[in-house]
C-alpha cells in the first residue's frame, strides 16, 4: 500500500515507435513502481505489445527515453534489458520445442563443469525456483509434450530464475483456463510483495479490478489515462479503451425447435498430429437459423474438431452430414460444394492469399465451382468482390489491389464476405474476430447473424466469452475433446463457464 | 535497386573479372556481342540458342510459381531429347504428323521426368531441390550408356539414327540454325503466361505457390497440383530438348546441352518467373552463351566468364526471394513456414 | 583372404566417405543454427581449387589446406551475409554460389595454367611421408590419410560441442527458435554468421581432400554432386554429426562396392548412377519420420 510513495523503478516518457505508416506509440508516458502491479489495457492494436517490445530491447523506439532507476538507458538487445534486471513473459511463449524445460529454463546462463553443460546443476536450479512458486514441473520433460498450463510455467520460471526488478507479463491469461489464471495470480502477488515491480497487459477488464494497483489505459498508441485502481471501475475503463462507439443491441431471429437440423454430427473422433485422441466422440447438432457457440479453453479439442468437421483433417470415427448427405469421407471440395464454410482465425495462413487481388480471392474456394469450361469466371469473381466490398462498407476498394494493402480488420471482413457468400448451408467460424478492430468485428457479427437468419446454421468456436454471450443461441463446452455441457445464454456467466471449460465438470 | 540492375551490375562485375585476368573489358564484351548479333550467322545462331533457353527457362519459371524449385530441367530436356530422337528415327507415320509426334515425344519424356520428382515430393515430402539435381546426373548417364548401347545408331559415334526427313525442322534462313523452333518457342511462352494467368489450374497452381496452406483450405489438391506442375514443367524443358534434336542435331548425342541447367534457372529468376519476362531473360543468357565462344576466340577471355555472370546475377535475384519460400525439408503434410507480416515477437498488437 | 577383402572395401568406403563427410558436416552445423547451405557443391569446388592454386605456387599441403578452409570461410560469409543480413531466400543463394565457384575455378583454370580443363599436378598428400616399411609407414600413413584422420575427429567434436556444451546449446536453440533465443540474451545473428562460415570452411576442406588428398589436381566436374550428396546425408543423418557422418559412410561404402562391381562387367554409367539412386532412395525414405530444425531455412525477423 505504501507502493505510492516509492519512487518509479522504470521510467519511460516521450516513447514513438513508427511501423512503415503505422504510428503504433505515440508520444507514451509510463511508470512503475517497485512492490506494485501496473495494469497496461488497451484493446488488440492498441500499441501494448510494442511498448513492452520497446522496454525489453526488442525493438528500438523512434523517439522517447527510458529510464531505470532514475538513469537514462538505452537497451540495443534483449540481453541489455536483462542486465538490468527486466525480464519478460511472452504472450506466445518462446520456447525452444525440443528443448527440455531445464534446458529452456537455464537457456543463456547454463550451469558449467570445464566447459561442458552441468545437467544436474541446473535440473536443481530449476527445481529451486519452481518450488519457490510452487510450480510442479519435470525439468527434464520435453517442452512439446507439455500443456499450455504448463508450458506458461516453464516461461516464467525461465524468467524469474534471472532475477528481475521488473516483470513484464503480456496477455498472460489469454490461454488459462480459470483455475490455472488463479494460479497465476497467486505469483503475481508473490511478486510484488518480493518488492518487483509488475507491469501485467491484459484486455480483460474484471482481472484488472482485481489484481492491480495503477492501471494505464492505451488507445491508438496512446495514453489517455493513469489511474490508481480505488478510482477505476469497469464501465469507464472499457469506454476509455474502445472510444465513442455505439453498439447497438442486436436481436436474432428467434430458432425454434422445429427448424430442421442442418448438419449433424455423431460420435466424431479426431486424433492429433502425435497420435493421441484430441476429440473423443462428439455429438452436435445444429438446426437451420442457429448459431451455436462452442466454448473452451485453447488446446481442448477445437481446433481439432473443427479441421475434421471442414475436411482439413480426417476423422478417426463417427459422422458428418450436411442436410442429410453423409460428409464423412467427403473430401473438403466435396463439403464445399455441399454449402460448407469456413471462417479461420489465421486469414493470412488459411483463408487469403495477400499478393493476389480481391477478384482472385473471392474465387478462392470456388474456383471449380464457378469455371466456365476451364477458364476462371473472371466476371463471377469480380461481381462477388464487389458484392462483398458493398456489404462490409470496405473504403477504398479497388478489385485490382493486392489484398495486402488493405487493413487486417478490412481482411478479415473480405474473408467472412467471401466464406458467406452463395448461400451457404452450414459456416465454421473459428475466433472470427481475433485480431480484429472492434468495428470490423461488428460487421462480422452482424453478418454471421445474416447468414443464420437466411437458414443456414452457424457454428462458432471462439476464445472470447462474451462474442459467444453476444451470438450464440446455445453454448456448448469442450474439455479434453469432449462436450462438457451445454448452456443458454443467459446462464452463461463466467462462474459456470469457468467451470466447465476448468475441470469438465458442472 | 539491385532487382532492376542486377544484370547491369553484373556485367560490371564481369569486367572487374575481365581486368583482373588481364584482359580488356571492351574488347572482350565487344567480341561477344560482335560474335553473337554481329552477323547473319551470329545472329540467328543467337535466336536458336533463345529457343532452348526460352524452353528451359519456362520450366523452371512455371515450377517456382507452384512455389517448387526445379533444378531439373537439364535432365528432363535430355531425357525429352532422347525421346523425340528415337521416335523420329524409328517411327514413321505421314508427313504432317511426324514433327508434332516427335514434340508430343519430347514432351512425355521430359513429364515422365518430372513426374518422378513431383511424385516423390508430393508422396514422401522429399526435397525437389535435391531429387531433381540427382535425377540430372541419372538422366545424363543413363542416357550415355542408352546412346552407346542399346539404342546405339552409328557404329562410329554413340549417338541414335538420324531422324526421318519429315521430322527435322528446317532453317528458315537458309545456311543457319535458325529454324521454326524459335517462333513456336514464342507462342508456347506467350500461351503458357495466359493460361497460367487464367485456366483454372493455373490459379490453383498460383494459389499453391503463394501458400500451400490457404490452397488447402481452398479445397485445392495441394499433392496433384505439386505432381501435374512437375510434369508440365518436365514437359516443357522435353520440348525444348526435343527441338534441339529436330532442329539442330537431328540426332541424339553428347553434345546435346553441355550444361545448360544452371542457365535455366538464372533465366527464370532474371525474369522473375514472369513467362512473357522469359523471352527477354532468355534472350540475354543466348548473346552471352553464344557471344562467349567469339570473346574466348578473339578477346582470349575464358568463356567461363559467362558462368561467373550468370552467379552474379542468380546472387542478386537471391534479394528479391525475401523468405523461405522454398523449404528444404518438408515432411508429408507438413507446412511451409510463411513468416507472417507481424514480427512474431510484437504480440497481439 | 575374406577379411583382407572386407577391410579393403571398408578402408575405402571411409575415403570415399571422407569428402562427403567434412561437407556433411558444414551443413549439419549451420542447419542446426537454421541456415540451409544449398551451395556445399560451390564451396567444394572452390576448396579443391584453392588447394590446388596454393599448392602449385608453395608447394606446400599445410598451406594448400589453410588456402581452402580461407576461401570456405569467404564464400560462408557471402552466404551468412545474405541469407542472415538481407534475409535472402538461402537455397537461391546456395545456387549462385554453386555457379559462381564452379564458373570461377573453370575461368581461373584457363588464366592461370593455360590449359582448360584441368590443372597441372601439383603436390599432394600422396607426396608426404616415406616410402618403405617400419614405424616410418605409420607415420607416412598417418600424414597420407591426415585429412581422414581430422574428418572423423572433427565428428566427435562437433558432436561434443553441440550437444555438451553452452555455445553449441545456443546454436541449436538459434536453429530452433531464434526468438526464444534472442528473449534470452543469445546473438542470433552472431551464431548463424559463425556457424555458416564454419559449415563453409568444412565444405572447402572437404573439397581440398577430394583435389590434393585422393589425387592430385583439380579437373572441371570433379565434385561431380558430391556437395548435393552431403546434403542428403545431412537428412538421412537426422541433422546430427553422427548421423550425417554414418550417412555418409554408407554412401562411401555403396562407392567402394561400385569399384569393385566394375570387374563384373556391370556397365560403368549405371554403376556411376547408385550414389545418385541412393540419395533419393534415402530422401525419400526418411522424411517424415524426422524434423529439421524447426527455424531451418527461415530468415529471422525480431
Amino acid at each position: 500500500m505504501s507502493a505510492a510513495l516509492t519512487p518509479a523503478v522504470l521510467r519511460c516518457q516521450g516513447i514513438t515507435k513508427r511501423f512503415g505508416s503505422v504510428l503504433a506509440n505515440d508520444g507514451i508516458d509510463f511508470d512503475v513502481r517497485a512492490g506494485e502491479i501496473h495494469a497496461l489495457v488497451g484493446e488488440n492494436g492498441a500499441g501494448k505489445s510494442t511498448l513492452m517490445n520497446v522496454l525489453y530491447g526488442v525493438l528500438q523506439p523512434d523517439e522517447g527515453t527510458i529510464e531505470i532507476n532514475g538513469e537514462r538507458v538505452r537497451f540495443a538487445t534483449c540481453a541489455h534489458a536483462m542486465r538490468a534486471g527486466i525480464g519478460m513473459v511472452f504472450q506466445h511463449y518462446l520456447l525452444v520445442e525440443r528443448f527440455s524445460v531445464g534446458q529452456n529454463v537455464v537457456l543463456g546462463r547454463e550451469p558449467s563443469v570445464r566447459g561442458f553443460i552441468d545437467d544436474g546443476a541446473a535440473q536443481a536450479a530449476v527445481r529451486e525456483i519452481a518450488a519457490r512458486y510452487r510450480f510442479a514441473v519435470d525439468p527434464a520433460a520435453t517442452v512439446e509434450t507439455l500443456g499450455v498450463g504448463a508450458r506458461q510455467q516453464v516461461e516464467l520460471l525461465r524468467v524469474l530464475g534471472r532475477d528481475p526488478h521488473i516483470v513484464i507479463l503480456d496477455e498472460p491469461t489469454a490461454a488459462l483456463s480459470p483455475a490455472e489464471t488463479e494460479g497465476l495470480f497467486q505469483v503475481m502477488d508473490r511478486l510484488r510483495s518480493d518488492g518487483r515491480a509488475v507491469i501485467f497487459i491484459t484486455h480483460k477488464l474484471k482481472e484488472v479490478m482485481r489484481h492491480s494497483d495503477r492501471i494505464t489505459v492505451l488507445r491508438r498508441g496512446r495514453v489517455v489515462a493513469t489511474m490508481d485502481r480505488a478510482e477505476a471501475d469497469e464501465t469507464q475503463l472499457a469506454s476509455l479503451m474502445i472510444g465513442p462507439q455505439a453498439r447497438a443491441a442486436q436481436t436474432s431471429t428467434p430458432m425454434t425447435r422445429e427448424s430442421p437440423v442442418v448438419l449433424n454430427v455423431s460420435g466424431l473422433r479426431v486424433t492429433r498430429d502425435d497420435g493421441s485422441l484430441g476429440v473423443a466422440g462428439i455429438d452436435l447438432s445444429c438446426r437451420a437459423g442457429e448459431i451455436v457457440g462452442i466454448a473452451g479453453v485453447e488446446g481442448n479439442g477445437q481446433m481439432e474438431f473443427a479441421e475434421a468437421l471442414y475436411g482439413i483433417r480426417p476423422s478417426a470415427g463417427g459422422s458428418v452430414s450436411l442436410d442429410g448427405q453423409d460428409l464423412t469421407h467427403a473430401s473438403l471440395s466435396s463439403r464445399r460444394r455441399a454449402g460448407l464454410r469456413y471462417i479461420s482465425a489465421d486469414r493470412q495462413r488459411e483463408g487469403l492469399v495477400l499478393d493476389f487481388d480481391a477478384i482472385e480471392n473471392a474465387l478462392l474456394g470456388d474456383v471449380r465451382l464457378s469455371q466456365r469450361g476451364s477458364v476462371v469466371d473472371v466476371a463471377f469473381g469480380r461481381q462477388r468482390a464487389a458484392e462483398i466490398a458493398e456489404r462490409f462498407r470496405i473504403e477504398g476498394y479497388s478489385s485490382s489491389t493486392p489484398m495486402r494493402r488493405y487493413s487486417g480488420g478490412t481482411q478479415q471482413k473480405f474473408l467472412v464476405g467471401r466464406e458467406t457468400s452463395g448461400a451457404p448451408r452450414a459456416v465454421i467460424a473459428f475466433a472470427p474476430t481475433r485480431g480484429v478492430d472492434v468495428g470490423a468485428a461488428f460487421n462480422i457479427y452482424e453478418r454471421l447473424r445474416q447468414v443464420a437468419s437466411a437458414g443456414a446454421c452457424v457454428v462458432l468456436i471462439s476464445y472470447d466469452l462474451d462474442e459467444l454471450r453476444e451470438l450464440a443461441d446455445r453454448i456448448v463446452v469442450f474439455h479434453s475433446g469432449s462436450i462438457a455441457g451445454e448452456v443458454t445464454p443467459e446462464h452463461a456467466d463466467d462462474a459456470t463457464l469457468g467451470r466447465l471449460m476448468g475441470s469438465g465438470a458442472a | 535497386m539491385v532487382r532492376t540492375f542486377g544484370p547491369l551490375l553484373a556485367v560490371a562485375l564481369g569486367s572487374l573479372v575481365i581486368l583482373l585476368a588481364r584482359g580488356n573489358p571492351i574488347a572482350a564484351y565487344g567480341a561477344l556481342l560482335q560474335g553473337a548479333l554481329g552477323s547473319v550467322q551470329g545472329f540467328s545462331e543467337t535466336l536458336a540458342q533463345t529457343t532452348l533457353f526460352i524452353f528451359a527457362g519456362l520450366s523452371v519459371a512455371l515450377a517456382f510459381r507452384a512455389g517448387l524449385f526445379n533444378i531439373g530441367a537439364e535432365g528432363q530436356l535430355v531425357v525429352g531429347a532422347l525421346c523425340a530422337a528415337v521416335v523420329g528415327a524409328h517411327v514413321h507415320v505421314a508427313k504432317p504428323l511426324e514433327v508434332p509426334m516427335c514434340f508430343a515425344a519430347g514432351a512425355l519424356g521430359g513429364a515422365f521426368w518430372g513426374f518422378i520428382a513431383g511424385f516423390l515430393r508430393a508422396r514422401f515430402g522429399a526435397s525437389e531441390v535435391i531429387t531433381t539435381i540427382m535425377l540430372n546426373y541419372i538422366a545424363y548417364l543413363g542416357v550415355n550408356y542408352l546412346v552407346a548401347g542399346p539404342l546405339r545408331g552409328s557404329a562410329l559415334a554413340p549417338e541414335t539414327p538420324t531422324i526421318d526427313a519429315t521430322a527435322m525442322l528446317n532453317p528458315i534462313i537458309p545456311g543457319t540454325r535458325l529454324t521454326a523452333a524459335f517462333p513456336f518457342a514464342i507462342v508456347v511462352a506467350v500461351a503458357a503466361w495466359w493460361w497460367l494467368k487464367r485456366a483454372v489450374f493455373g490459379f490453383e497452381l498460383r494459389t499453391v505457390g503463394r501458400s500451400e496452406r490457404v490452397a488447402r483450405y481452398a479445397g485445392i489438391s495441394v499433392p496433384a497440383v505439386i505432381v501435374k506442375t512437375m510434369m508440365l514443367s518436365g514437359a516443357l524443358a522435353g520440348i525444348g530438348g526435343a527441338c534441339e534434336v529436330m532442329g539442330l542435331l537431328h540426332r541424339f548425342n553428347a553434345q546435346l546441352s553441355p550444361g545448360y541447367g544452371f542457365t535455366s534457372i538464372a533465366v527464370a529468376l532474371l525474369a522473375q518467373s514472369n513467362l512473357l519476362g522469359v523471352i527477354a531473360s532468355a534472350s540475354f543468357f543466348a548473346v552471352l552463351a553464344n557471344g562467349a565462344l567469339s570473346m574466348q576466340a578473339e578477346a582470349l577471355v575464358p568463356k567461363d566468364l559467362v558462368s561467373i555472370i550468370e552467379g552474379l546475377i542468380i546472387l542478386f535475384a537471391s534479394a528479391n526471394w525475401i523468405g523461405a519460400q522454398f523449404s528444404l525439408h518438408r515432411g508429408p503434410g507438413s507446412e511451409p513456414t510463411d513468416p507472417g507480416d507481424e514480427p512474431v515477437a510484437a504480440g497481439s498488437t | 583372404m575374406g577379411l583382407s577383402i572386407v577391410l579393403a572395401v571398408l578402408a575405402i568406403a571411409v575415403i570415399k566417405a571422407t569428402p562427403l563427410a567434412y561437407a556433411a558436416l558444414g551443413g549439419v552445423v549451420s542447419e542446426n543454427a537454421g541456415v540451409v547451405n544449398i551451395g556445399l557443391e560451390g564451396m567444394m569446388a572452390a576448396g579443391a581449387f584453392a588447394a590446388v592454386v596454393a599448392s602449385f605456387y608453395f608447394h606446400s599441403v599445410m598451406l594448400a589446406v589453410i588456402a581452402a578452409a580461407l576461401i570456405g570461410a569467404m564464400f560462408g560469409l557471402l552466404l551468412a551475409y545474405l541469407a542472415v543480413t538481407q534475409r535472402a531466400d538461402q537455397i537461391i543463394v546456395g545456387m549462385a554460389i554453386n555457379v559462381l565457384a564452379l564458373g570461377g575455378a573453370a575461368f581461373m583454370l584457363s588464366v592461370l595454367f593455360g590449359q582448360p580443363g584441368a590443372s597441372p599436378e601439383v603436390t599432394s598428400f600422396s607426396a608426404l611421408g616415406v616410402a618403405g616399411g617400419g614405424t616410418a609407414s605409420v607415420m607416412t600413413y598417418l600424414q597420407r590419410y591426415a585429412l581422414v584422420w581430422v574428418a572423423i575427429i572433427l565428428c566427435v567434436v562437433a558432436h561434443v560441442f553441440l550437444y555438451r556444451t553452452p555455445v553449441g546449446l545456443h546454436l541449436r536453440a538459434v536453429g530452433e527458435s531464434p526468438h526464444a533465443a534472442l528473449t534470452a540474451g543469445i546473438n542470433v545473428t552472431g551464431y548463424r554468421y559463425a556457424a555458416t562460415i564454419v559449415g563453409g570452411v568444412l565444405a572447402a576442406l572437404g573439397g581440398a581432400y577430394l583435389s590434393i588428398g585422393e589425387v592430385d589436381l583439380y579437373s572441371d566436374g570433379m565434385v561431380a554432386g558430391r556437395g548435393f550428396i552431403a546434403l542428403a546425408a545431412v537428412i538421412f543423418g537426422r541433422w546430427t554429426p553422427f548421423g550425417a557422418a554414418g550417412a555418409c559412410l554408407f554412401f562411401g561404402f555403396f562407392s567402394s562396392l561400385q569399384i569393385a562391381l566394375q570387374r563384373a562387367n556391370v556397365p560403368a554409367q549405371l554403376l556411376e548412377m547408385l550414389p545418385y539412386v541412393l540419395t533419393i532412395v534415402a530422401i525419400a525414405g526418411f522424411i517424415g519420420r524426422s524434423r529439421p530444425p524447426a527455424a531451418d531455412g527461415v530468415p529471422f525477423t525480431p
